[in-house]
């Protein structure tokens, strides 16, 4: 009863056979397992000279020409801006980066005073007067477009009207405009932070965003988030990042883009980790300047990603089609420093003002 | 049979190890991190930007999270213990379909629940309806949370009607003659209503999936997204994260403690006479409609909406490939860590079982850890994890093999409990007869523990590897970069409302648990006796 093969001795060769089947899908199994091991373990960048975490979606497009055109290997690795900060900040002084390329020069400012960039990477570079005011004095990162951190994006029917920060406060408006939560969406705090400084800056701008409260304002975690609750009608004005807000109206001629007064710059930054050994950190350097080059902004500008709609912060590239001239448009500029210390701070009063709805 | 006092002195120590490796797995990973509020130094780095000192949003997060799990749990107990009536005490022609739905909503993730009810309620159809503006608010989540917290309840309920038997209901109709009397015997449901209540509780206090997908939409702070957000966002702030962990872990065991109290109380309600197996009336009319109702309805609610609209999505034509290189190797990645994580989680799931069978120490301290294991969601873990393997001495964060360590801690404890009951079966005299007669271990694990423990290690690696393949709290915290699992990926496309591609992704990861569920089958299948082979030719 214990020996089964001496159960089979004899048997019918249909049930030989089922057994010859079951042991091949046994050793097949097995054989899977073997290569999903091998898989699992295989290492992430072995050869590889640089490797960068990004959050900005023409970053694989760049990275292909770079490898070609040098030949220096890349590995890149993609994610959004918050898990993204938070794998910096965790990996800490064991890095297994060598670049990081985002949206948000305040948090990396937070990187930089934390000690985990590398100082005096900004390469010379024929700057916007806009680009020039957005270089950091140690040199840490370097922006490489800007986009508006809020503007309104509305169906085509409201295209005309004359929209500014007050119109939110209307009653036309109650319940039905909506934003990204600057506590979960990094862009989402520069706009905060803008409309504290356009009403009296940080605390006098708080009345301001309490009567946006009073009014209905309704927070989404994401721009594409933001941008279903207004195709799904659930709002009529979303306050989304440029490049989101351009993109929809490019794919959906049912929505529009209207600049409220004086929206905030929000650049793109590229940084360098610290103590990379002196060959990395050179090649690190290239891949920046490489970024940056004419080319490879075109290329940039035409990657299907909504982040391609960006304004360039050097004299020597266009805009994209499509986007109206940034250089006599009233902006903001917010030092990264000082609102970057802000945030936390800001982002408690600003959960505990929305969490009472 | 008598051992030498070393040999018995070793014998004792045998289960050591073993607790050694739940320790270092849990014990020292979540001390460091719920300890980090008391002894900041514990932290990796501390925190990138500057922390606020208080923080609003834990406090909500904590009221919104308490209200939302009352409710479920009020919602969801009287469904679960009328479908657990009709499964246990009714013979239905439909209990065969409503145990296989339940199955099937158990092992949904919860994100593709939800992202299933998105897809549909953005349908230009319903944009503006009232079931939309229901959906996309607390109802919504009410309801997501009830489907995956009801085939636990059911589960524990239908402990409780097995308990309860037959015998009590005849004795009661044959002592008391008024119906309405009869409804004393209600009390009786009371701990199993209790233990439904406790269990579907817990299980909304840990629901990441619809935390982070709907949740995180309609801005609605749950504890569990909010751990998530003090992790990811900046500034990374790990002991919030700790402090707030603290309240999730308390929760979950006050929730357990009142359910210990409930059983305790009324334990004595369920003790009676020999259970005979008695035979089950059918259902009577009204019944029998109400239950065809009450099942259209979960099917519908469970499977039919989420698994239709994400099929409906994924057939919708798109240019270029019909899934990126880049999500699909996602699912590879995942099948790759699911493959090997649930086998090394069944592994040590048998040694454990195993162990548990022979010494009653070791099973008690099972049954605590693996009940704490309950109290603790994988999202803590991970995030213990984080911090307790990303030193000098186990720099371990960051790579492939922390994420595998972290599936198998999070997955061995249910494991343990699933063997249990087989190893229970295998009596420790079937291993004796054969030491007698001479035989090997390994011919004795050839012979006697494989051919009885086959089938249920067999469905116990799939119940695993179809959990693992989806999992997303663990994986959000700990994966590898440039190594993203499923999870991660389907939730990425959920937030970036790139439905058609999350809807493919998602039914391809589907279409891989069914077939590693069909290849277990076949090799679980029972061989066909050879004489009644001979006798079928004959």
């Amino acid at each position: 009863m214990l020996n089964s093969s001496c159960q089979y001795r004899g048997a019918p060769s249909a049930l030989r056979l089922m057994q010859i089947y079951r042991r091949a899908v046994l050793a097949l199994c097995v054989a899977l397992l073997g290569f999903g091991t091998v898989w699992t373990f295989r290492p992430v960048s072995a050869g590889s000279t640089l490797v960068l975490y990004t959050a900005v979606g023409y970053a694989p497009q760049v990275v292909r020409a770079f490898m070609k055109q040098t030949g220096i290997r890349v590995t890149i690795i993609n994610m959004s801006t918050g898990p993204l900060l938070a794998r910096v900040s965790a990996e800490g002084s064991r890095a297994d980066w060598s670049l990081v390329w985002f949206d948000g020069a305040a948090a990396a400012a937070a990187l930089d005073q934390s000690g985990l960039l590398a100082h005096h990477t900004t390469p010379t570079l024929p700057w916007t007067r806009l680009g020039q005011t957005l270089l950091p004095a140690d040199g840490a990162y370097t922006p490489t477009g800007v986009t508006l951190a809020g503007v309104f994006s509305v169906p085509k029917s409201r295209a005309a009207e004359r929209l500014d920060w007050n119109t939110l406060l209307t009653q036309a408006e109650a319940g039905k405009f909506g934003l990204s939560n600057p506590q979960l969406s990094g862009p989402a705090f520069l706009l905060l932070a803008n409309l504290l400084e356009l009403h009296g800056g940080w605390p006098q701008g708080q009345g301001f965003l309490r009567a946006l409260q009073r009014n209905g304002m309704r927070l989404y975690p994401t721009n594409p988030s933001t941008e279903l609750a207004l195709q799904t009608r659930q709002i009529d004005l979303a306050v989304a990042q440029s490049s989101a807000a351009y993109a929809l109206a490019k794919r959906d001629p049912a929505f529009a883009v209207v600049l409220p007064p004086c929206p905030a710059i929000l650049p793109s930054v590229i940084a360098i980790a610290a103590n990379l050994p002196p060959r990395r950190h050179a090649a690190a350097e290239a891949f920046i300047r490489f970024a940056i080059t004419p080319k490879i902004q075109a290329l940039r500008q035409a990657s299907p990603s909504s982040d391609a709609l960006y304004w360039p912060v050097t004299t020597d590239t266009p805009s994209p089609p499509g986007l109206p001239p940034l250089d006599h448009l009233p902006v903001t500029i917010l030092t990264p420093a000082t609102w970057g210390a802000k945030e936390a701070a800001i982002g408690a009063w600003f959960d505990r003002l929305t969490a009472l709805q | 049979m008598t051992f030498s006092a070393p040999a018995a002195h070793l014998r004792n120590l045998s289960g050591v190890p073993i607790l050694l490796v739940f320790g270092v797995l849990f014990v020292y990973p979540l001390l460091r991190f719920l300890l980090l509020p008391l002894v900041p130094a514990l932290g990796p780095l501390g925190s990138v930007g500057i922390a606020a000192p208080e923080n609003f949003l834990s406090a909500h997060a904590i009221l919104d999270t308490l209200q939302l799990a009352l409710v479920t749990a009020a919602v969801t107990v009287p469904a679960g213990i009328l479908f657990a009536f009709l499964l246990e005490c009714r013979a239905w022609p439909g209990n065969r379909v409503l145990a296989m739905t339940l199955w099937l909503v158990f092992v949904l993730p919860s994100y593709l629940i939800a992202t299933g009810f998105q897809i549909l309620l953005g349908w230009a159809v319903l944009r503006g309806s009232l079931v939309q503006h229901l959906f996309f608010s607390a109802p919504g989540i009410v309801l997501l949370l009830a489907l995956k917290g009801l085939p636990f309840c059911v589960l524990a309920a239908r402990t409780g009607w097995r308990a309860i038997g037959g015998e009590i209901g005849d004795a009661a109709r044959i002592h008391i003659n008024d119906s309405w009397h009869r409804r004393v015997l209600l009390r009786l449901l009371l701990p199993t209503a209790g233990a439904g209540f406790v269990i579907v509780f817990v299980e909304v206090l840990q629901d990441f999936g619809i935390a982070a997908t709907l949740g995180a939409q309609i801005h609605l702070p749950l504890i569990i997204y909010a751990i998530y957000e003090q992790l990811t966002t900046m500034p990374i702030d790990f002991a919030a994260a700790a402090r707030l962990s603290w309240w999730l872990v308390l929760l979950a065991g006050l929730a357990v403690a009142l359910h210990l109290g409930i059983s305790l109380r009324y334990t004595s309600a369920l003790v009676h006479g020999r259970q005979r197996e008695v035979l089950r009336p059918s259902c009577h009319g009204a019944e029998a409609v109400a239950a065809t109702i009450g099942l259209a309805a979960l099917i519908t609610l469970g499977l039919a909406v989420p698994l239709g609209a994400l099929l409906a999505e994924a057939l919708q034509p798109t240019h270029g490939a019909f899934l990126p290189l880049g999500t699909l190797t996602s699912l590879g990645n995942s099948a790759a860590y699911a493959s090997v994580a649930a086998s090394l989680a069944i592994l040590l799931a048998t040694g454990l079982a195993a162990r548990a069978g022979r010494s009653g120490r070791l099973r008690h301290a099972l049954d605590v850890i693996t009940l704490g294991n309950m109290a603790v969601p994988g999202l803590v873990l991970g995030a213990a994890y984080v911090i307790a393997f990303n030193n000098a001495w186990a720099p371990l964060y960051g790579t492939p093999l922390l994420l595998v360590v972290g599936y198998v801690a999070t997955h061995a404890p249910m494991l343990v409990r699933f063997l249990q009951p087989a190893f229970g079966q295998l009596h420790i005299n079937l291993a004796d007869a054969g030491r007698v007669h001479g035989l090997g271990l390994p011919r004795r694990l050839q012979r006697i523990c494989v051919p009885l423990l086959s089938k249920p290690l067999l469905w116990g690696w799939c119940l695993a590897f179809s959990q693992i393949l989806f999992e997303l709290p663990v994986s959000e915290l700990l994966y590898p970069a440039g190594r993203t699992p499923l999870g991660v990926q389907l939730l990425q496309l959920d937030q970036s409302l790139n439905y058609v591609t999350e809807a493919r992704l998602a039914l391809c990861g589907i279409l891989v648990c069914l077939t590693a569920i069909g290849v277990a089958a076949l090799l679980a299948a029972d061989h066909p006796s050879p004489a009644l082979a001979s006798q079928e030719r004959s």
